[in-house]
């Protein structure tokens, strides 16, 4: 059986492209050029 | 990047309360749990100007804890962040398992802005029977069926006492065993 492959450190960010909370979309890549920090939260 | 599989809504308070100028992109079917591998939040992802992961910290991760903001100063300066932590669930799902937790995850979405919330938590439920330390799963559940303990206020004991009663009808159940989820064997293979 074949492992999920799961993104770590040292591996490329996965492209999605998700909705941003003002309507619009945004890839993951698009982030590329500048150092990002990506913070997870939830309202739970 | 808010979590929040009961729509993007629930994010918007949060965000205008803390007066946040940089964007917040929703992520309504736990697709960054999935392709990251974490099973909670608060996390924290560096990533560098190539598109490449420098560092993760999963669950614990705050602006208001001086080594995370060290860590984030450090790679901003362009040095190493550090190590980070990423807390390794006691199994690894397959490849087709992982495949159908999104697939559900997807569907109880869809389910859920389609006003079919019982089939949405259904399917939730499901996604969460394959990965059962996932929390980020197991919390949407909660959200959706005890809206009370999250509005006006989050309820954390509730969650501790929910959490611990939700895991011994598990073991009960034949889901987990005593010493966690899942079960050794369980069609799943440890790390």
């Amino acid at each position: 059986m074949a492992i999920a492959k799961v993104a770590q450190v040292g591996d490329p960010l996965p492209n999605i492209t998700l909705p941003t909370l003002n309507g619009g979309e945004l890839a993951l890549d698009e982030l590329r050029g500048k150092r990002v920090l990506i913070f997870f939260w939830g309202s739970w | 990047m808010a979590l929040e599989h009961t729509g993007a809504e629930a994010a918007r308070p949060f965000v205008e309360k803390a007066g946040a100028t940089f964007p917040t992109v929703i992520d309504e079917e736990g697709l960054t749990s999935t392709l990251l591998g974490f099973k909670l939040v608060p996390n924290g992802v560096l990533v560098d100007g190539d598109g490449t992961i420098r560092y993760a910290k999963y669950s614990g991760f705050s602006i208001d804890k001086p080594d995370d903001v060290a860590a984030v100063a450090r790679f901003l300066e362009g040095k190493d962040p550090g190590p980070g932590s990423q807390k390794k669930a006691p199994y690894t799902l397959g490849e087709a398992e992982q495949e159908l937790v999104a697939t559900k995850l997807r569907l109880g979405r869809l389910l859920d802005s389609l006003g079919r919330r019982d089939e949405a938590i259904a399917e939730w439920q499901a996604a969460l029977r394959l990965d059962p330390e996932n929390l980020v799963i197991r919390k949407q559940i909660w959200v959706a069926r005890y809206p009370e303990k999250f509005h006006p206020t989050i309820d954390w004991d509730w969650q501790k006492v929910q959490l611990e009663k939700e895991k011994q009808e598990e073991v009960a159940s034949g889901v987990c065993g005593p010493d966690g989820c899942p079960l050794p064997g369980y069609s799943r293979m440890r790390p």
